[in-house]
């Protein structure tokens, strides 16, 4: 009760706090290995003690850096498209790889008065996350598996833009925090699907420049709906 | 009537002789005094007179004045030319150079799908062939004359990042995507290697981004008109005196007009008016506004003369400055505060979204002209206001430019010579916002220090500064190229910026001012200083804009 009681507290509260420490959520995560939550459903009978599964992911996000991606495509929202590997252990632990892949091209921009005018000038923005999660899941039903984790990654990202010199581009690389919960529903023995909710926090990016100075926006993360398809028990 | 706009600075320029072996004829140098904020030099001692006598020996000739149009003609503006025969046509680079300015926009700086590679020595075909099928490349071509091998990979790579890859293995000697290079567009008018100022603020670069604005900007040029039509207009001609000089009376003349040459095309002039005449025919008797226009937007890669920054816009030509031929003609109106401020709240209300005023005064303060000025803000037109010629003058306080500093969209302009210095007639002040090339015949720099453009053929106009026993009716329809210098010189820089900028979406004023002083080349003493304000304008940063990030 103790263990559960900690980690749940932790969870919530790293949310609420924009999760600045995720990658301590997710040692811990990694600590409570060997420790099985009381109201964890017990391992199924047949069930490995421990399953490595692929999936692909469709991730819808809402970017943090709302005006700054508005100003620059038109919209704060994107896709990301990737996908990973977990490994779940009987315990209900689980622990995740996953790299995905957002690419928009919108045109460069000035912002005055808190008003962006577009530019014309094409602008191509990439962005690459890979994450690393740890989490529990909680079986509800044999087919249906709710789960929470967090974890932190690596986001690079890309700007190019015509007429800009090699240069003056960016590309570069900064440390992300992710904590995420969602449900797994299994389709069949080897097959699952699962939605979830995301919160990616991307800081050192954005911020210390451009558009995203303007607009006093420094986190290249955002909240995301997410769409896996799993492959594995 | 309020102050006369160009009291105080006037001094007329003379001509400079012609550099032995450059100049097939005369390279004229002169500087507009008469409209404020022209020249600032005077190249040639001589009994030159100034303007300010001018004005004191015409005054009481207005009155009664009038003119007549007496038809609309279409002859040919002629060009005097004054080509220095040294130079020629760029072999093989204009051209190109605009075919790649004009593609289409791509989203990548590279080509998709393709990777430049080069193996050590010691690497054979085939084991570069294996190793790029590795990484899901395959070797294509040696081009002729290359000693890489281009490889093709899937659309779907990012040939930066294979690049990387493959640059950390011992057997490649490189490996890169395959960047598309553009030239930076070089216009080819013939003139254009004299043109010093827009190599020196980039513009090669800046018309890349944007080549020359579009029809659908208009520039307002407030000035003393402008050689943009065909027109024979009849003056009477009265006597005055000049210095103890009485010039006889020419009596009734007839006047042709034409369009200059290097800045007319069909279509291009739009809504003129002039409130010297109270007309439609804002004819230049000057030189001055052509010059100013030529800048904003001469005709650009038309293989004449020179070339202008803007050079697609329409222009709209607001006299609002009399001229010495003006006054002797005896124009019912001088160039005064108040048909200034009639002319600014014209340009506005026929959608002119960038207005030059080329002009100044010191003096009182001109509450008229900052309504005016805001009232135009408040239409959607971005101002640009000379910063004044002042500064050898004891530096006075320049009324418009302190208008200027106080509304966000109205930027006064401080002049640079050719070493991007401060130029010595540029007046400073608290007020000063931007600087830009007005050009310096001062510090050895000669007349190719001006800025170099277009205008009337001031041999044929400004005979009042011949003897009377030479004195004869001026030509309105010869032009030739000079160099003037002046902060008005520099404010045609900034004016065609400004229309670059609203032809690439900054459609604010404001936003415009806000957007020049942020990417300015940053001049002289830190921060924003009384010199070049917050610095020389810096045409390529601030149409590039901002991306996300950087």
């Amino acid at each position: 009760m103790t263990q559960r009681a900690l980690v749940g507290e932790a969870g919530t509260r790293r949310l609420r706090a924009g999760f600045r420490a995720g990658a301590a959520a997710a040692l811990c995560v990694m600590v409570l290995a060997g420790a099985s939550p009381a109201w964890a459903a017990p391992p199924r009978a047949g069930r490995p003690a421990v399953s490595v599964r692929g999936f692909a992911d469709f991730n819808y996000d809402w970017f943090a850096a709302k005006q700054s991606f508005s100003a620059v495509f038109g919209k704060s929202t994107g896709t990301f498209v990737g996908g990973g590997a977990q490994v779940v252990f009987r315990t209900g632990l689980y622990v995740e790889i996953g790299v995905s892949r957002f690419q928009e091209t919108g045109q460069r921009a000035y912002v005055y008065g808190g008003q962006a005018y577009g530019l014309h000038i094409p602008l191509t923005a990439r962005l690459v996350p890979i994450e690393f999660t740890g989490g529990y899941r909680f079986s509800l039903t044999p087919r249906l598996i709710v789960y929470g984790g967090g974890g932190l990654g690596t986001t690079q990202y890309t700007e190019t833009s015509q007429f800009v010199s090699s240069s003056q581009n960016v590309s570069t690389r900064a440390t992300s925090y992710q904590v995420r919960a969602g449900a797994e529903y299994r389709l069949a023995r080897w097959v699952g699907v699962a939605g979830e909710l995301q919160y990616r926090r991307v800081p050192g990016i954005f911020g210390k420049s451009g558009v995203s100075q303007a607009f006093g926006e420094s986190n290249l993360g955002g909240t995301a709906l997410d769409v896996k398809v799993i492959v594995g028990r | 009537m309020g102050e006369r706009l160009s009291e105080g600075i006037r001094e007329r320029r003379s001509w400079r002789a012609p550099r032995p072996g450059v100049w097939k004829g005369v390279l004229a140098l002169v500087a507009a005094g008469l409209v404020v904020q022209g020249a600032a030099r005077r190249m040639v001692a001589g009994p030159l007179l100034t303007g300010l006598q001018h004005v004191e020996a015409l005054t009481g000739l207005s009155a009664g004045a009038h003119r007549l149009v007496l038809q609309r003609v279409t002859l040919p503006g002629i060009d005097t030319g004054l080509r220095p025969y040294t130079i020629t046509k760029r072999p093989g680079v204009p051209e190109r150079a605009l075919e790649i300015a004009n593609r289409p926009p791509s989203t990548t700086s590279y080509v998709p799908g393709r990777l430049i590679v080069k193996f050590t020595s010691q690497v054979s075909a085939a084991a570069g062939a294996a190793i790029l099928a590795a990484h899901g490349a395959r070797l294509a071509i040696r081009p002729p004359n290359a000693d890489f091998d281009l490889a093709t990979i899937p659309t779907s790579t990012d040939p930066e990042a294979l690049a990387a890859t493959l640059n950390q293995r011992p057997d490649v000697a490189y490996a890169q995507a395959d960047y598309r290079e553009h030239a930076t567009m070089v216009p080819n008018d013939p003139l254009y290697s004299y043109q010093w100022n827009f190599k020196k603020i980039g513009m090669e670069s800046a018309w890349d981004i944007n080549p020359g604005a579009s029809p659908s900007i208009v520039v307002a040029v407030l000035d003393t008109g402008m050689a943009f039509e065909n027109v024979r207009i009849q003056f009477q001609g009265a006597s005055f005196q000049s210095g103890s000089d009485t010039y006889p009376a020419l009596g009734t003349v007839d006047e042709d007009f034409a369009p200059a040459p290097d800045l007319a095309s069909a279509g291009r002039f739009v809504d003129p008016y002039d409130f010297i005449w109270d007309d439609a025919d804002p004819v230049d008797t000057d030189g001055h506004g052509t010059h100013v226009a030529g800048t904003i937007g001469q005709l650009t890669n038309n293989n004449v003369g020179t070339a202008g920054i803007a050079y697609n816009v329409k222009f709209m030509p607001v006299k609002v400055l009399d001229s010495q031929w003006d006054d002797i003609f005896g124009s019912p109106n001088q160039g005064t505060d108040d048909v200034v401020a009639e002319g600014i709240r014209y340009a506005a209300d026929h959608g002119a979204q960038v207005i030059n005023m080329s002009l100044g005064r010191t003096g009182p303060p001109a509450p008229a002209i900052q309504d005016a000025m805001q009232y135009a803000v408040s239409k959607g037109a971005f101002i640009a206001v000379a910063g004044g010629n002042d500064y050898e003058n004891g530096n006075p306080p320049e009324v418009l430019p302190e208008i200027a500093a106080q509304i966000q969209g109205v930027v006064s302009v401080g002049a640079v010579d050719p070493n991007l210095n401060r130029a010595p007639y540029s007046s400073t002040g608290s007020y000063i916002e931007l600087a830009a090339p007005g050009g310096s015949f001062d510090n050895g720099f000669g007349a190719d220090g001006g800025i170099l453009q277009q205008t009337l053929d001031l041999s044929q106009v400004d005979t009042y500064d011949l003897p009377p026993a030479q004195y004869g009716p001026p030509r309105f329809d010869a032009f030739a190229y000079y160099f003037f210098t002046g902060t008005s010189m520099a404010t045609a820089h900034v004016s065609g910026l400004a229309a670059l900028l609203m032809q690439q979406g900054i459609t604010s004023p404001a936003a415009v001012e806000a957007a020049m002083e942020q990417f300015a080349t940053h001049e002289g003493a830190a921060g924003r200083n009384d010199e070049y304000g917050f610095g020389l304008i810096n045409p390529t940063a601030t149409l590039l804009g901002l991306g996300l990030a950087r």
